[in-house]
């Protein structure tokens, strides 16, 4: 018994020792308390990267949590965010078009007027590092939250009016402060759907299941065999790797001509971030990925239909010089010549990527919605 | 046993009690030291040359430029600009800063939020006074500051730090297409007084991490700042020399697509027009 005593004071010690620096320490700086105990963080949420995808720079500003892409999903369906409370985002992002609107320019905004480019795709934004929007003047998604916010012609939001709305609301004041800690700001909502937007992951079509498992129910047959290495091959300069983008900006030929100054440059691509005039006329890279889906094309949606698109690589190549070198021949004359048969297995390769379980995913669609 | 438990903690309390007792004489000790961090106010006082400055007045502007000379007259609605990242310079070169220091200094009219789609406005305002506070102790022979938004935070508009935020006209509007706070922004009715007098309202602003800079005031006499002193630095603003461009008439935006104008605009902040009237510090 008095051994066991013994051992029990001697483990004590140093327990004691600490006990007792804690409340000397807490004794002498009245001032100052102690720091208050390190929350229980929020819950992170885990990012499913495919293990073929390359890794992907998380947002420390904006780390990813449960309750944060929850609470972004739910703002991406809110109409609140918008000034006439009808436009949410998903407005003009439909899931079921990888997230795009399926019309050449939008006039589904508040105002009702067109806007001046083409809606984008949305998936695979943890990768987007080059900057958002057709110009990539957008650095983050954070920030290109507040351009459809205010803009006049999209949500046409007064933020100060959002964060009222917000706090007026039944439901938002909670997921707000479960999912941030100074609770319902304009910036939260930026940041909340900035999260959600990074969990839109698509990478699980019919290429990518023969990418990762090879022959079986979802190999590719000769015909989209051929388009693969056709695309590898002809369009991989730009829609590379297995994001199908170098999420970069080339001048495409599609315009030759670049004095159009309106709109503060907009019809002048990346050149109005960067000014350097090899990027007149210059738009970011859309991913091959859902393409099938998200028809019209390019950043004006000029072109209606894939055919058109490959017709103007093929033979509708503006020669200018800026157009990228890489849509040059060896012999110097634009153009990526495609027989007809080519077109065809591009096509056939294409509807590979259309990923249809990021199409449908519930846990991209409106929360709001009761439908089981 | 239970005893014995008692008997131990009893002794582990006393231990405790006069360790507390003993360290917390040491505290008081220091507490008596007189010197602890205080406060200065840095005021940006806007003057238009020899005169003061005031918004919806006529000031006439003699412009000579390789064309010739005409005379313009300037009325201002409004004079907005972001002081950051105050650094105060010690007498051996060392720099303080003092964090989260971001201020909007600002001389406007009503603004129309979102020109005006919500009926909402900004109001008018006059701030032109900085309470820097937080300043560590001592003898400071000069002050830095930047006037914009650093990279950090220009690039990411939900960050926070110090009176910045994206909610006040400083970053919406015309720029979000373009990630950037306004860094500042001066406008108002510029006429050509001639025989026929024209008008046209001028937009003059600077943004973008290529115009985030510092300015470096040197006083003539060392300040003494901390709690038992009662110190400011008074700056001057002379928004003629805001306005000294070559070719302001065909110029009446400057912004995010005028690179090199926006470069002499900066210029002209932090070169000609922000500089010293005085800086003094007296006891308590």
């Amino acid at each position: 018994m008095a051994e066991k005593r013994n051992r029990k004071q001697a483990w004590m010690y140093p327990i004691v020792g600490a006990l007792l620096a804690m409340l000397v320490a807490q004794g002498c700086r009245k001032e100052t308390p102690m720091p208050e105990p390190e929350p229980s963080g929020p819950e992170p949420y885990t990012l499913a990267i495919p293990s073929h995808f390359p890794p992907s720079e998380p947002a420390a500003d904006n780390p990813l949590t449960v309750r944060g892409v929850e609470l972004g999903r739910k703002l991406f369906y809110e109409g609140l965010l918008s000034a006439n409370g009808n436009v949410s985002c998903a407005t003009c992002h439909r899931q079921e078009l990888a997230f795009s609107d399926g019309v050449a320019i939008a006039t589904h905004g508040v105002s009702g007027r067109p806007l001046e480019r083409h809606v984008p795709v949305l998936f695979n934004l943890a990768w987007a590092s080059s900057g958002l929007f057709w110009d990539g003047g957008s650095k983050n998604l954070e920030s290109q939250a507040f351009g459809p916010l205010t803009h006049a012609d999209e949500m046409g939001m007064d933020l100060g009016l959002l964060e009222t709305r917000l706090r007026e609301s039944a439901d938002y004041p909670k997921l707000f402060s479960d999912a941030f800690s100074d609770g319902i700001t304009a910036a939260n909502v930026a940041k909340a759907l900035a999260q959600f937007q990074r969990t839109l992951v698509s990478g699980n079509s019919r290429y990518d299941r023969y990418t990762l498992d090879g022959a079986g129910p979802s190999a590719l047959n000769e015909t989209e065999l051929h388009g693969l290495s056709l695309v590898r091959q002809k369009c991989g300069g730009c829609h590379s790797g297995e994001l199908f983008t170098d999420n970069s900006f080339h001048n495409n030929g599609i315009d030759d001509d670049f004095s159009d100054d309106s709109h503060e440059w907009i019809h002048r691509g990346r050149y109005r971030i960067t000014f350097d005039p090899m990027d007149l006329g210059a738009f970011k890279t859309p991913s091959l990925r859902n393409v099938m889906v998200s028809a019209p094309y390019m950043h004006d949606g000029r072109f209606a239909t894939i055919e058109g698109v490959l017709d103007h690589y093929a033979s509708g190549i503006k020669d200018s010089e800026v157009t990228d070198r890489l849509l040059y021949q060896r012999d110097g004359k634009p153009g990526i010549p495609m027989s007809g048969d080519e077109k065809e297995a591009i096509v056939a390769f294409l509807h590979t990527l259309t990923d249809e379980a990021f199409l449908g995913d519930r846990d991209f669609a409106n929360p709001n919605n009761t439908k089981k | 046993m239970k005893t014995n438990m008692i008997g131990n903690s009893g002794i582990y309390t006393m231990a405790a009690v006069a360790l507390i007792a003993v360290s917390c004489e040491k505290t008081e000790y220091v507490e008596t030291e007189p010197v602890l961090e205080g406060e200065t106010i840095i005021v940006f006082d806007a003057r238009y040359g020899d005169s003061d400055f005031e918004l919806n007045k006529a000031y006439d502007y003699k412009l000579i430029n390789p064309d010739g000379e005409f005379n313009l007259q300037y009325k201002f609605t409004r004079l907005r600009y972001w002081v950051s990242n105050v650094k105060f310079i010690k007498s051996d070169g060392s720099e303080v800063a003092v964090p989260d220091s971001y201020y909007l200094v600002e001389e406007n009219n009503e603004i129309p939020v979102q020109d005006g789609t919500h009926g909402k406005v900004y109001p008018a305002n006059k701030r032109e006074e900085v309470a820097v506070k937080g300043i560590p102790a001592g003898d400071y022979t000069g002050v830095k500051f930047s006037i914009g938004v650093e990279p950090k935070y220009n690039d990411n508009l939900t960050l926070r730090t110090g009176e910045l935020t994206p909610l006040n006209g400083m970053a919406s509007d015309s720029w979000m297409w373009f990630t950037s706070y306004i860094f500042t922004s001066l406008s108002g009715e510029m006429t050509w007084v001639k025989e026929t007098p024209e008008s046209k309202t001028f937009f003059w602003e600077t943004g973008s991490n290529e115009q985030y800079s510092e300015k470096t005031i040197t006083f003539e006499s060392p300040i003494t700042i901390n709690s038992q002193a009662v110190s400011n630095v008074e700056l001057d603003v002379d928004v003629q020399q805001l306005i000294d461009f070559e070719y302001p008439w065909n110029n009446s935006a400057i912004g995010a697509t005028t690179p090199e104008l926006m470069d002499e605009l900066t210029a002209n902040y932090l070169e000609k027009a922000i500089g010293l009237r005085t800086a003094s510090s007296t006891a308590k």
